[in-house]
Order: C-alpha cells, then structure tokens, then sequence
C-alpha cells in the first residue's frame, strides 16, 4: 500500500471516529457544533500523557477519552437546558471556550501547538474506529438507542412511554463527548502535531456536514457521511495531479464538496443513509443468505393457541369485585382563566369497558392528559389501581400499568412497525437490552398478528395508511403491559368494516383483563363496545352509568343535540 | 487615556460587528433561520470592492472608482443573498414544508458559505490582500484619541439603520406583513401575506448590512481575504445572542459589547485571551438567560 492511500485511509479512520462522536447526541435530535471542542480535550490530554509523561499510547488515549467524556458529562446538564438554535450556539461556544483556555496554557504550547513523538499507526487508528463503529452499532441496538431515536422523533410520547429524556440525552451526549476525546488522542498521535488553529470553527461544521449528509437515521450514516466526503476531495485532488487539463479540480473540491452539501439537502435531507436504504441492503444480503423469518413461524400458530403476548404480567385481576382501576375526585384543571375541568369525580371499575363521550370542548382529551400526566392537574385527587399517581412525572404512571393512544396519531415517523411497537416495552426493559433480541421480537410479532398487522413488521410507519398507523398505536400501547388502556378516538376516521375488527379486537383486549376507557364520537362503536359511560360536557360532569341508560338520557341527549339545557335541567 | 482609547476602539470594531449582528438577528427573527452564509456576504462585498478597484492582473480588476466599485460591490452581496433565498429558503421550505426542520436551511447555508468562500479563492487566491480607497489618513484626531473615520461612520450607521428598521417593522404594511410571518407563517399565508415575495426584502435587507460590514471592515483594518468573514460571523453571532434573538436594538447592542469585550480583554491580557471572554459570557448566558437582554423566548427552539 502507498504511503498516500495508507495515509488517506488513517484519516478515514479519525474522521469516522470523531463523525460518531457527533452522530451519537444528533440521533437523539440534539446537534453538537462544538465536535472540537471534545477533540481538543482528547487530543491534548492525550498528548500530555505521552509527552510530557512518557506514558504508553493506550493510556493517553484512554486518558484522552475519559477527560472528554467527563467534561461532556459535566457541561451536558447545563448545556441540555437548552434547545434547538440555542443548543447549536452553545456547543459552538462550549469549543470557543475549551480552545482559549488551551491557548493559555503555556505547557501545552499556547499558539505554537503540541508536538508529541509517540505515532499511532494505521493499526491503531483502524483498531479503534472498528471498535467504536462496533460499540455505537451495539448501543443503537438497545433500549436505550430506541430511546434516543424516540427522544428525535417525539419526546413528549418518549416519556410518556417511560424514558427518561434527561438521563437518555446526557448518556448520549457523555459517549459522543468521550468518543470525541479519542477520535482527538488519534488525531495527536497520528499525525504527531496538534494546534488550536487547525481545530477550530471549521473543523466542528465539517463534522457535522459528515453526519448529517450521512445521515442520523441508521448507526450507518456517519461512516457512510465520512467516506463520501473524505474521499472525495481526494479523488479530485489526485484527478488534478495526474491530468493537467484538471487543474482547476485542486482549488475547486472545496466548493463540489458545498455543492454536494447543498444537493443532499435538497434532494435528499434525510442523508444519504436511511432506514429504506439499510431495508433495501438488508434485502439484497438475505437473498445470498437466505433464513426463516420470525414471522412466518408466529403466524403458523392459531390464534387460539396464542399466549397472551400482551397481557399485563402484573397488578389487576380481572373482574374483581369492589375495586376500581380509576379514581378521580374533584379533579380541577384551568387553562389561564378557561376552566376546562371543572370538579370531575367519577369511578372506573377495573376490568370494564367505559366510555368517556361529550362534544367538541368538553374536556375529555384534557381529562386523558391530566390522567398520564402531559399536563399537571390544578386541585383533586387521581388514582390509578388504587395509587396515587396525581403528582407522579408522566413517564412513572406507565410503570404503574396506565397505557394511552393519541388522538392523532403519534407513532414515531423515522422508527419501523417493529421498533414503535417495541418502545411500548421500553419501561419494562433494561437500558442496556438489546431490542431486537429472538425473545422480544418474537413477542412484538404475535402482538402484531393479534391485530392483524403482522406483515408490517419491517416498514417505516410514515409510509403506511391512516388505519393502520392507529391500530398499530394500540399495540404499542397494549405492548405495555398495561392495566389500564386509555383509548384517545381509535375509530375516527374509519371505515364501518374497519370500526367492526377494531370493536372485536378490543373486546379481545377487555377479555384478558385490561379495563378499557374510550374516547370516542362513534356512537354505535360506544353501544356494542362499552358498558359504561362518563359524559362530560363544558368541563363538568353531567352522567356515569350504563351506556344504555346513557344514550337515553336527556341530558346527554342535550348536551349533543343543543335543546335549551335550563328546560331539561328542570325536568331533572 | 489608553483605557479611552481602547474602549473607543472597541466600541469601532463593535459597530462593524452591530451591523452584522443585525443581519443574523433579521433572518431568525423572522424566518427562524440562521443564515451561515451572512460571513460569505460580508466577505463577497469586501473582496469585489476590492477586485474591482484592483489592477488589471486580478479578476475583476477594472480599476474602476471607489465609490464605483462600492456600489457593484453590495450589488453583489445583495444578488448573492437573494440566491441563497432562491436556492436554500425558498426552496427547501416549498420541498419539504415543515418550518420546524429548520435544520435543512441552516445545513445548506453552511454549504454555501463553503461553495463562496471557495470560490473567492479560486478568483482570487486564499492569501489576504491590502485593501486601500487611496483617501489618505482618514483618522480623526482630537485630545490625543484616534478615531477611525470609516468606523465611525459605521457605529453611526448602524445605529440609524437599526432605528430606520424598527420603524419599518413597526408602522408599515410590510413589517407588518414580516411580523406575521414570524409569527406564524402559515396563518401569514392564509391571510394573504405572500411569502414568495416578502421573504426575499429580508434577504436583500441581509445583503446590504452584511455587505455594507464587510466593506466597512475592509477599509477600516486595510485588509482583505476570502475568509475574513468567519471571525467577524462568530463575533457578531455571540452579540446577537447576548442582545436575545429576535431583537434589533440587542443586536446593536451586543454587538457594541462583544467589540468593547474583545478589545478591552486584548488590551489588558494580550491577544491569545480573546476567546475565554466572549464566548465564556455568551456561553453563561445561553445557559442562563437564553432569551438574552431584549430577546423573545420562542424563537429558535425548533427541533432538529
């Protein structure tokens, strides 16, 4: 191998380092334009270690990347507060900051640089960047890179399904800034120079070009990202050293590089790698290398024969007598001056199928949110089980059996039928599980067949139709292991024979013990679904009690149908 | 009097950077964008004033008049901020329609300035250039102070453009129209605002005060290169952040403190100290107060 190529591989190598350093805060949304500033970290410390103690290449890298990794780890809380532009801006200046403190540290060499003797071969660049591509495609394998996936996609939903947006994005941020740290402790030791100068602005916008015309989607895109646009302005570079006529090719890569930048995000903004392309990869490798799906083999089953995949494990009891899944007393909610849950009590019993009906504006969404905890509730008392859970953070009450669709859908654009359907276990799940796993992707199927939706398994849900998508938002939630199933309008929009299977498979659901509260405008659906009705109307409770004796009612029925309310109320 | 005298230089440097400040502060304010391509403007208008009254053996070169050549120049700068609006706003907005990406825009801004500032060095060469209008010493003296005319020039101008665009935004139809669209574009749009063409004043607003920076620059330092605009950028980005973004008046404003921070610090702690003060206190406030001194809390919070 020539000098040149080893030479141009080695810098493939740090730049898909130092790439995954950024990819792994931007697949959780959050884009860190302060790369140098972790490489910086890493590079002088590690630099430190071989020269100015004479310590082996292992330890200044080791070194390098623990120091990175705890300073990202010490400015991640602050640096978190912070969102979108803002956290761009203070990346940005977070590298400012680190290289002036290092241009004032005369031991390091100030302006001059660092110099150090010990060299880090292609063995060792190639070692570590092999191995950090093998921990990131390991760690986006687990819980917790679904939950970072999530956290980009939805984070209001990501917690309501129990991850922990905080700790999740500080993880993240902490191992990027580490991998970072090494990515620097290569780049000193291979090239036996580092400088402030060569390491700044430019150098952290580079990066995250690499990343994000690589794409976030996949665990794939950063290298992808690195080898494009590393070798790129190679290619050119030597196409202008062997042919004259190509001259001008030598001072006009930079600028085919921008105009590649600007292409991909035109035509392509998600980057070049995405979930379609790694199904589309992933298809091409199975044909050579063929096996069974899990697929067929669930669906082989009757289902009959199906365990209950996705049964609660703990807490009710089916049909217990005298015990309530919800409690809610004098329940209080205000918008500003608009009251928009006015002193609410009722009771659901656990195993029941309730209804919860009124018109547009009644309340019943807000009741939903106030119930799993998207907005905090004003006065009242709210029990799930018997549980307190009224001042419980959102993402707890999913632990204590309390599941909910949205009333438009919410499922994760980016994320496949299977990965939605696995986040519902996330809360179950050890962060460091891998999600995939034969066990879990078994179970996430038999839940998929259940509800007909088996053969999706592998798409991207944006790309699947209306009634789908809803129905796959039950199985995530069901996928739970709730308790409690809050069911936000999961027949609008359908058709009659699609609302007929949606009614047979919740019933299915209610026969496993989960209490069902719905909801819902489709009136028919509510009489041969529900056997009980709480109706709302303004924010007030105005009947609870059987669907029948409910669809009868004449306040109900003026509450829909808009008769003088102060006539009935007498009549009352 | 050398304590005078540096903060007078600060407060010169920081009517360069109001100025630039202004520019970034217009386009995310109201088009939630933040345009990287503002130091390729600041640094187009530079180099092709310069080009153009340069000697015949450079691209460009005519050797036209100052006042001339001043005048192509923030044309250029001014055609340049249009096409980006074309080729990155315009069109990544009417592709993928969703406002709250705004990530697209800013990645794609950042590839112009990489496509620009390499452009101006194939024309023209990567090494800095001297930069001169042949109109003598244009200093003030007075009480032994050194004031810069064409910096002073600039800290007024600034000063009056920020007040001529409050004004615009505030009683015209198409400030009002601007407010609305960064407000809420869609409903802007629903009610007859068209966005097609009133988006483009902002750009062509940026091109002018980007332009007219650079230029300001270019005769106030003497100099100018194909990547002048990086630091000035950085500078004028952390004065816009300290003033709060959105704000006219706290970019005027914090781009006069960054330039008086910066000088100040050099002064007192030699030039390698430069960077610990300015982004050490743009850092604390992002984290702090990220609204800034005048800001509106709900811009730039989109997600990525």
């Amino acid at each position: 191998m020539s000098g040149y190529v080893s030479g141009l591989l080695s810098l493939l190598a740090i730049q898909t380092v130092i790439a995954y350093s950024v990819y792994l805060p931007a697949s959780a949304g959050l884009l860190n334009l302060g790369s140098a500033g972790f490489v910086l970290i890493g590079a002088y410390s590690a630099g430190a270690v071989t020269s100015l103690t004479m310590g082996p290449l292992w330890l200044g890298l080791l070194v390098g990347a623990l120091s990175a990794g705890l300073i990202a780890f010490v400015i991640a809380f602050p640096i978190l507060r912070t969102q979108g532009i803002y956290m761009v801006l203070a990346t940005f200046a977070f590298a400012e900051v680190v290289s002036g403190v290092i241009l004032n540290i005369p031991a390091l060499g100030g302006a001059a640089g660092l110099s150090v003797m010990t060299y880090a071969g292609m063995d060792w660049v190639w070692g570590a960047a092999l191995l950090v591509i093998a921990f990131c495609a390991w760690l986006m394998s687990t819980y917790l890179g679904l939950s970072l996936r999530a956290v980009h996609d939805d984070p209001n939903v990501a917690d309501l399904f129990g991850v922990n947006l905080r700790k999740s994005k500080v993880i993240a941020f902490t191992i990027g800034g580490a991998i970072g740290g090494l990515g620097g402790g290569l780049l000193v030791h291979h090239f036996n120079f580092i400088d402030v100068q060569s390491t700044g602005v430019l150098f952290s916008i580079y990066v995250l070009l690499y990343v994000l015309l690589g794409g976030t989607q996949t665990v794939w895109g950063p290298i992808v990202g690195a080898i494009f646009f590393t070798l790129i302005p190679e290619v050119l570079r030597s196409a202008a050293d062997l042919n004259p006529a190509l001259k001008f090719l030598e001072s006009a890569r930079y600028m085919i590089f921008g105009v590649l930048v600007v292409a991909v995000m035109a035509l392509r903004p998600q980057g070049l790698m995405t979930q379609h392309t790694t199904h589309a990869l992933g298809r091409l490798v199975r044909r050579f290398w063929p096996h069974t799906p899990l697929a067929t083999a669930a669906q082989s089953l009757s289902p009959s024969a199906l365990p209950n995949a996705m049964t609660a494990s703990t807490g009710a009891t089916p049909g217990a007598a005298g015990t309530w899944a919800i409690e809610i007393h004098h329940l209080q909610k205000a918008f500003g001056g608009l009251v928009v849950i006015d002193d609410v009590s009722f009771k659901v019993k656990m195993g029941s199928k309730t209804a919860l009906i009124g018109p547009n504006g009644a309340g019943k969404s807000t009741l939903f949110n106030l119930l799993s905890g998207v907005y905090p509730i004003d006065a009242g008392e709210m029990r799930l089980n018997g549980q307190d859970i009224a001042r419980l953070p959102s993402r707890q009450r999913i632990e204590l059996g309390l599941s909910r669709s949205f009333q438009n859908i919410r499922l994760m654009p980016h994320l496949s039928v299977l990965e939605n359907t696995l986040l519902g276990e996330f809360h179950w799940r050890p962060l460091w599980q891998r999600v995939k796993s034969k066990a879990s992707k078994e179970r996430a199927l038999l839940a998929l067949n259940e509800a007909g939706l088996g053969s999706f398994e592998g798409q991207v849900v944006s790309d699947l139709p209306y009634g789908t998508q809803k129905k796959i938002e039950i199985v995530r939630a069901l996928m739970a292991r709730p308790t409690v199933l809050l069911l936000d309008e999961p027949a609008a929009g359908l058709n009659s024979a699609e609302s007929l299977e949606l009614n047979r498979f919740l019933d299915s659901i209610a026969k496993k013990g989960i209490t069902l509260m719905v909801v819902e405008h489709d009136m028919p659906f509510i009489r041969n679904l529900c056997d009980e009705v709480v109706v709302l109307n303004f924010g007030k409770k105005i009947f609870e009690g059987d669907t029948h004796v409910a669809l009868g009612h004449q306040l109900v029925k003026d509450a829909y149908l808009g008769q003088d309310s102060t006539l009935s109320e007498g009549e009352h | 009097m050398q304590f005078l005298q540096q903060l007078i230089n600060g407060l010169m440097l920081g009517g360069i950077l109001a100025f630039v400040a202004v520019a970034f502060t217009l386009t995310i304010g109201m088009l939630n964008f933040l345009n990287f391509t503002i130091p390729a403007l600041f640094m187009i208008a530079a180099m092709v004033a310069w080009a153009l009254s340069s000697t015949p053996d450079h691209i460009l070169g005519l050797q036209l008049h100052w006042s001339v050549a001043i005048f192509f120049a923030l044309m250029a700068s001014v055609l340049v901020s249009l096409l980006i609006e074309r080729l990155t706003y315009r069109y990544l907005r009417s592709k993928h329609g969703d406002a709250t990406e705004h990530a697209l825009p800013l990645v794609s801004s950042l590839g112009f300035l990489i496509i620009f500032e390499h452009l101006c060095v194939t024309l023209w060469g990567g090494d800095p250039q001297r930069f001169e209008l042949g109109l003598g010493d244009a200093n003030l003296r007075f009480a032994g102070l050194i004031v810069g005319e064409p910096q002073l020039l600039s800290l007024v101008l600034a000063v009056a453009l920020a007040a001529l665009l409050q004004a615009v935004l505030n009683n015209t139809k198409t400030g009002r129209a601007l407010r609305g669209i960064a407000e809420n574009p869609l409903a802007a749009t629903l009610m007859g605002i068209e966005i097609q063409t009133v988006v483009p004043i902002v750009f062509v607003v940026t091109g002018l005060l980007a332009g007219t920076a650079g230029i300001f620059y270019a005769i106030s330092y003497g100099t100018v290169s194909p990547f002048m605009g990086d630091t000035v950028a950085t500078d004028a980005i952390a004065g816009m952040v300290l003033g709060g973004l959105g704000s006219i008046w706290g970019a005027v404003f914090g781009g006069l403190i960054v330039g008086m921070v910066k000088i100040l610090a050099i002064s007192t702690f030699g030039a390698e100290i430069e960077k610990i003060p300015v982004w050490g206190l743009l850092l604390c406030i992002l984290i702090l107060k990220p609204s800034g001194l005048f800001g509106h809390t709900q811009i730039g919070k989109g997600k990525f």
